[in-house]
């Protein structure tokens, strides 16, 4: 931790001096919302430090505000970003995560669908650390005005899963595919909000019949109408788990 | 301060990379640089998508006449080789296609073959003008890549810049096969250029 800290003290630094009080206060917060680099890896920083508060204070304010005081940074930093920021955050990192872990795995699976399989177990463990705060979470991405991020994030999970998992598709086919596996890993992660079984046992059996249930998919989807059709079920059934449409 | 990790054992440790692998993990990009990469490769494969139904189009109407049928035949099949160049780009560079997919594949097809109605001067207007706003649109893209100064985006620079080549090849012989002898040629020409320019801006996009 020592090492890490020492490593990222010139980030906070830059909130640090960001936040000073007087005129430089503004233009320094302004600097870290437009992306400025370092302003950028600072933000990074403190949205981390802010999603080890999750388990306690859920995805709100007050986890930013407790980070930043953990920083010992003044608790205006919270202005850093909104809830759902750290939401998006924790997807990003979540992602990165998967990638990293399932490198060393992968090559030994050798069909698509035992690589999806290990790659949505990987992500769900990321989502099972904050587990009793995910449906806030689902919660805030169901909101009208997040829903374009909750796509874009999803849209990354599903391609980059794909992606490892070495697929080949150019076509048409690359929608079928992306959209059914984004339904089955959706599906997997509200299951997992209600699991209460022994180390998610539940939640995998689950996401093994949701898994297998993409490759059906992608087998059934070979003509054009095929694939739009399914296509559209999917993404159906991605916006009922975001609670939209009545089943 | 050192019980950060400590304290908080669920969230200690996500890794830090903020970064997508592609080529096969020889390639870091950063997003925003991924997102460059996506967009040149996505409008290239629908071009080319394009490109190759335009011919058709034009070998559908112009198809009987031996000399003609020769040439439309060899740039229809270069055409088809760039096509399978940028699929594999695709796939190498973990690349979201367009959907847009069909549009292109049904608009070129109607672009070659009523150009091709209105005579062979003219289908050979519209082979310059898109080759035209290809090659500006190959060279705008290997100036992008450029400025990403990564020695591995070399093998995909020299693919793009050998497309671009035979893309200018066409223009020349469709000069030649008077392109510029077609009735309202100006007008013409600046339509189908225009068009182009408009697919190339949604393609990226969608």
């Amino acid at each position: 931790m020592h090492s890490r800290l020492l490593r990222n003290g010139g980030g906070l630094a830059t909130v640090a001096r960001a936040l000073t009080p007087g005129g430089r206060l503004a233009t320094g917060v302004r600097g870290l919302a437009s992306g400025d680099q370092r302003g950028t890896t600072a933000m990074r920083e403190l949205l981390d430090r802010a999603l080890t508060k999750v388990n306690e204070h859920g995805w709100t304010q007050q986890a930013i505000v407790a980070a930043a005081e953990e920083a010992q940074l003044p608790p205006m930093a919270y202005s850093i970003g909104k809830p759902v920021d750290l939401v998006s955050h924790f997807m990003d990192r979540a992602l990165d995560t998967t990638c990293c872990e399932a490198e060393d795995q992968l090559h030994e699976l050798d069909t698509a669908t035992d690589k999806l399989r290990l790659l949505c177990r990987i992500r769900l463990r990321q989502t099972g650390r904050v587990v009793r705060r995910w449906p806030e979470a689902a919660a805030l991405l169901a909101q009208p005005q997040n829903v374009p991020l909750a796509m874009r994030q999803l849209n990354a999970l599903a391609s980059q899963l794909w992606y490892l998992a070495g697929d080949a598709s150019t076509r048409g086919d690359w929608y079928l595919k992306r959209s059914a596996l984004a339904a089955a890993y959706v599906a997997s992660e509200l299951y997992m909000c209600e699991d209460r079984s022994p180390n998610f046992q539940a939640t995998w059996d689950f996401l093994d019949r949701r898994v297998q249930g993409v490759q059906e998919a992608v087998d059934a989807g070979a003509s054009a109408k095929a694939i739009g059709e399914q296509v559209s079920r999917n993404l159906l059934n991605i916006l009922a788990s975001h609670g939209y449409v009545p089943r | 301060m050192s019980g950060h990790a400590a304290h908080n054992p669920h969230l200690a440790d996500f890794k830090y990379k903020d970064a997508m692998q592609v080529l096969g993990g020889e390639l870091t990009l950063a997003r925003d640089e991924h997102a460059v990469i996506d967009r040149a490769i996505r409008v290239n494969q629908a071009g080319e998508i394009a490109a190759v139904t335009i011919y058709k189009g034009q070998l559908a109407v112009l198809g009987r006449d031996p000399a003609l049928r020769d040439l439309l035949v060899h740039m229809r099949d270069q055409e088809v080789t760039h096509l399978e160049i940028m699929d594999r780009h695709v796939r190498d560079f973990c690349v979201r296609p367009t959907l847009l997919q069909p549009v292109a594949a049904v608009g070129g097809f109607v672009l070659g073959a009523v150009s091709a109605l209105l005579g062979t001067e003219s289908a050979m207007t519209c082979t310059e003008a898109v080759e035209t706003r290809i090659g500006m649109h190959y060279n705008d893209q290997l100036r992008d890549l450029h400025a990403l100064k990564y020695d591995q985006l070399d093998g995909l620079k020299r693919t793009i810049a050998k497309c671009r080549d035979e893309e200018l090849e066409h223009l020349d012989t469709a000069v030649d096969h008077g392109a510029r002898r077609a009735p309202l040629y100006r007008l013409q020409f600046e339509l189908i250029k225009g068009g182009c320019g408009v697919a190339i801006w949604l393609c990226e996009r969608i």
